[in-house]
């Protein structure tokens, strides 16, 4: 592989896995949240989660410029307190990969979390452990297969992310530009067999994530034991 | 001493009880939808009363007026729900040990699991467990986390009637052994015969009769009957076997003798006989030509009536229950007084071992 196509890969698998790993305490924390409550706001904080998903990656991406630019209110707040330049770098990247993954994420591990039997968690409360322990140590080893399927889920689809990120980042090769803008410039620019290659390699990075989702959710018990 | 006095809006009814249990083992009885399992979530401060307070002798658990409500975990009652609800990615000690506290305060887990022969499950996967099996485990479960009170939410109705007689002996064994003072939830006259000292009646929300397990389930006279199925429970001696026609016959202290399905048992021992006021057939003239092996003379001693249902009690001359609708009370022109016949099914009879009182 020549260096700037691993480059290239690298650096899309980075910022996808980036992405879903910086959100992935807020969206398990979340779709617990959601799982369990039947608070008023529940319904205003599941469609804002639901939003990114619904909406053209392209309007997503135009509020995250609207957010993050360096003559808006936050980016200029990073930039002149941090140092911190977001739009048009891989930072921008990350962050699109981030909110496009968190909706498939969120409702993923929710679903997981609504298959837990409240009442188990009700038992561990009696038998002495905080709520904090008992999502330790039943609620999370419970759901771990539906968070772990979220987890590939957002990941996927930060991996193929594009509209939000030509938006906010540009396709800045070298700098900012993922497989998907590469694979579609080089369309543009009518280089079709490499647009291909690129194209198989997504696909074989989807087959690896798929593959490693499925060994890790076993069960532990199952794999530990080899049976049951 | 528990107090438990309380009063919460439940999805049809309103709980109101008011209780001190001396224990060491008192029944909740009553049928489903009376609000016996939420009581035992709001001790278990699983669910939160409206008013009123709960205490274990001097220790509040709860209380509106003081603004207290102990959390579960700080409450030290152990919680045995109906369908045992182990953690199924645990194994079975994992899940025996995952209560116990620090060493000054636990019960140990191998005394346990003698008490309660689940010494041999410790590996197991708690999926793979018998329905008797998983009962045990968490009862387990609970003792280990030392419980100043245990909850027993009908810990055989998930049973069959074999079942339940090999798990009885355990909790027996429990409340003898370890002496925690016990609630137990359950609408199963034997297991409340066998298990409890005191026995609490609850209809829609409200305590309808309270007392010594016999006087109260063994002589209906509480409006709460009307709705629950009502069992009669005869004491009774094991008289003569006849295997080869499939029978035991057995004898109540009156003398009376009926015929219960063939069982083990030695000759002179006693038993429980139960059969449910609605199994007993009930004829003005003696019947001829039937199947059913016991047929009893007896006097109509009282009618109760309430909701079209009518409770007939006859004495034969042991108290025997019969449940009739009004209409047959009518077309046959039963008045106290009455002489009738009772046509009992010999395999409407349950019989329980280990009766102890």
């Amino acid at each position: 592989m020549p260096n700037d196509l691993s480059n290239l890969v690298a650096f899309t698998v980075q910022v996808a896995l980036a992405g879903v790993v910086l959100t992935l305490p807020f969206g398990v924390l979340l779709g617990f949240w959601l799982a369990r409550t039947n608070r008023r706001g529940k319904s205003v904080i599941e469609t804002l989660t639901t939003l990114p998903l619904v909406l053209p990656p392209t309007v997503v991406g135009l509020f995250l410029l609207e957010l993050f630019g360096r003559n808006r209110p936050l980016g200029r707040f990073l930039y002149e307190n941090f140092g911190l330049s977001i739009a048009f770098t891989w930072r921008a990247v990350v962050i699109a990969c981030a909110v496009v993954g968190f909706p498939l994420l969120v409702r993923t591990v929710r679903a997981s979390f609504e298959e837990v039997d409240p009442r188990l968690e009700a038992v561990a409360r009696t038998l002495g452990k905080s709520p904090w322990r008992v999502f330790v140590t039943i609620s999370l080893p419970l759901a771990f297969r539906g968070i772990v399927a979220g987890f590939i889920l957002a990941f996927s689809r930060a991996l193929g992310e594009f509209g939000a990120t030509i938006m906010v980042a540009g396709n800045i090769p070298g700098e900012t530009q993922t497989l998907s803008l590469a694979i579609f410039q080089l369309v543009q620019l009518g280089r079709d067999p490499e647009a291909y290659r690129l194209a198989a390699i997504t696909i074989v990075i989807a087959l690896v994530a798929i593959a490693i989702a499925d060994k890790l959710s076993r069960r532990p018990r199952e794999s530990a034991r080899g049976n049951a | 001493m528990i107090h438990i006095s309380l009063s919460m809006h439940l999805e049809t009814i309103e709980l109101n009880v008011d209780l001190d249990l001396d224990g060491p083992v008192t029944a909740l009885f009553g049928p489903s939808g009376v609000g016996k399992t939420s009581l035992l979530e709001a001790v278990a401060g699983l669910r939160r009363p409206d008013r009123g307070e709960i205490r274990i002798d001097d220790d509040v658990l709860f209380s509106s007026s003081g603004a207290v409500s102990l959390p579960p975990e700080d409450r030290l009652v152990g919680y045995v729900p109906q369908d045992a609800l182990l953690f199924p990615h645990m194994s079975v000690g994992e899940n025996l040990q995952y209560g116990s506290r620090e060493a000054s305060r636990s019960v140990p887990l191998a005394s346990v699991s003698d008490a309660l022969e689940i010494g041999h499950l410790l590996e197991r996967d708690p999926n793979t467990l018998s329905g008797g099996e998983r009962q045990r485990v968490a009862l387990g479960r609970a003792l280990v986390s030392a419980p100043r009170l245990l909850l027993l939410d009908e810990p055989l109705a998930a049973l069959d009637i074999g079942l339940k007689e090999r798990v009885l002996p355990y909790l027996d064994r429990v409340r003898d052994q370890y002496g925690i003072p016990a609630l137990v939830v359950s609408h199963d006259v034997y297991e409340v015969l066998t298990l409890c000292n005191e026995v609490i009646v609850l209809d829609r929300g409200a305590v309808v009769g309270r007392g010594e397990p016999r006087t109260v389930l063994t002589r209906f006279g509480e409006a709460g009957f009307f709705r629950a199925p009502f069992e009669n429970v005869l004491d009774v001696r094991v008289v003569a076997h006849e295997p080869d026609e499939g029978i035991t016959r057995v004898e109540t202290p009156e003398g009376l003798e009926i015929a219960i399905p063939h069982r083990d048992a030695a000759l002179g021992s006693s038993a429980l006989a139960g059969i449910l006021a609605e199994d007993i057939l009930l004829a003005r003239k003696r019947p001829e030509g039937l199947s059913a092996r016991n047929i009893l003379g007896g006097t109509i001693e009282t009618i109760d009536e309430s909701e079209g249902v009518a409770m007939v009690r006859v004495g034969t001359p042991e108290p025997v229950y019969v449940k009739l609708t009004r209409r047959a009370v009518m077309q046959l022109g039963l008045e106290i007084g009455t002489k009738v016949h009772l046509i009992i099914k010999t395999h409407s009879i349950h019989r329980l071992d280990g009766a102890r009182r």
